[in-house]
């Protein structure tokens, strides 16, 4: 259920109240832009996705209707642009496949991964290794990775934002866990 | 099983078989479940695999980056809000 406040805020906005409506990105900004450069890993990029998200809002915050979270309609509109983005680069090719057979794993030893102390958490090397393996994954189950397990949208709502059922949502997620997660094993194992 | 899942979130085994199961489309008590719940009672393979996706999950959810520096006002300005903002 929406905040009473975000709605009046919201309502403002929808009629013309320029102070809210800056109010609102203001509010938004940072989970816009973030979320962008999760999917793009470029700032550029992220920047640019951020601008075009609120024109979009600005143009159809009429349509808004309330019945769902102003963050999940939001997400919605970001995720159309970082995919239109995605698909007009010219490097498909880039994207790793993702089928079945890569994860019919038969590793004789699942070693435990040790736990690494503060400073050698995000180090720059393993930075480099999450922006590479993310970059691999398709850009589809990229988005459902970061929305259901970053951002913390439920499956449910995942499923709402991208127009998806509840299974493909969480088959896409298994996926792209597994892939990720196979891509940093060889920075734990060394 | 140790999933280390009991300690930090109170899950106790049956739940997360339960979840597992449902993630399936199985009953817990239907015998692909049970033998989840034997083959992960005994297996470290399993446990270190869990354990590998959660800490995968964790470090892309601390991977944060800022607005960068004059994002904000170039932001009103494409939008055509600027000296819009609450002083």
């Amino acid at each position: 259920m929406i905040e009473q406040k975000e709605l009046e805020l919201i309502e403002r906005a929808k009629a013309g109240d320029k102070k809210a409506l800056a109010e609102l990105v203001t509010k938004y900004e940072k989970t816009i832009f973030s979320f962008a450069f999760k999917i793009c890993r470029n700032r550029d990029k992220a920047e640019n996705t951020m601008q075009e998200t609120f024109m979009s809002v600005l143009k159809s915050l009429h349509q808004f209707d309330g019945k769902s979270k102003f963050s999940t309609w939001l997400y919605r509109i970001v995720v159309n642009h970082c995919l239109m983005m995605a698909r007009s680069e010219v490097h498909k090719d880039k994207f790793h496949s993702i089928d079945e057979e890569e994860f019919d794993f038969e590793e004789p030893e699942v070693k435990h991964w040790s736990d690494l102390p503060e400073d050698k958490l995000l180090n720059d090397e393993l930075k480099r290794l999450m922006d590479e393996a993310i970059e691999k994954l398709p850009p589809d189950y990229r988005i459902v990775f970061m929305l259901r397990d970053v951002e913390g949208l439920s499956t449910q709502e995942t499923a709402e934002t991208l127009g998806l059922s509840v299974p493909a949502v969480k088959s896409r997620l298994h996926r792209a866990r597994l892939f990720l997660r196979n891509e940093l094993k060889p920075y734990f194992e060394k | 099983m140790n999933l280390n899942l009991t300690s930090k979130n109170n899950l106790t085994c049956k739940e997360v078989i339960n979840q597992v199961c449902e993630h399936l489309g199985e009953l817990p008590d239907s015998p692909l479940c049970i033998a989840i719940q034997e083959h992960l009672e005994k297996c470290e393979n399993c446990s270190n695999f869990y354990d590998q996706l959660e800490k995968t999950v964790k470090l892309f959810r601390e991977y944060k980056t800022d607005l960068p520096d004059g994002a904000h006002e170039r932001l009103l300005k494409f939008l055509g809000l600027q000296d819009k903002e609450e002083k």
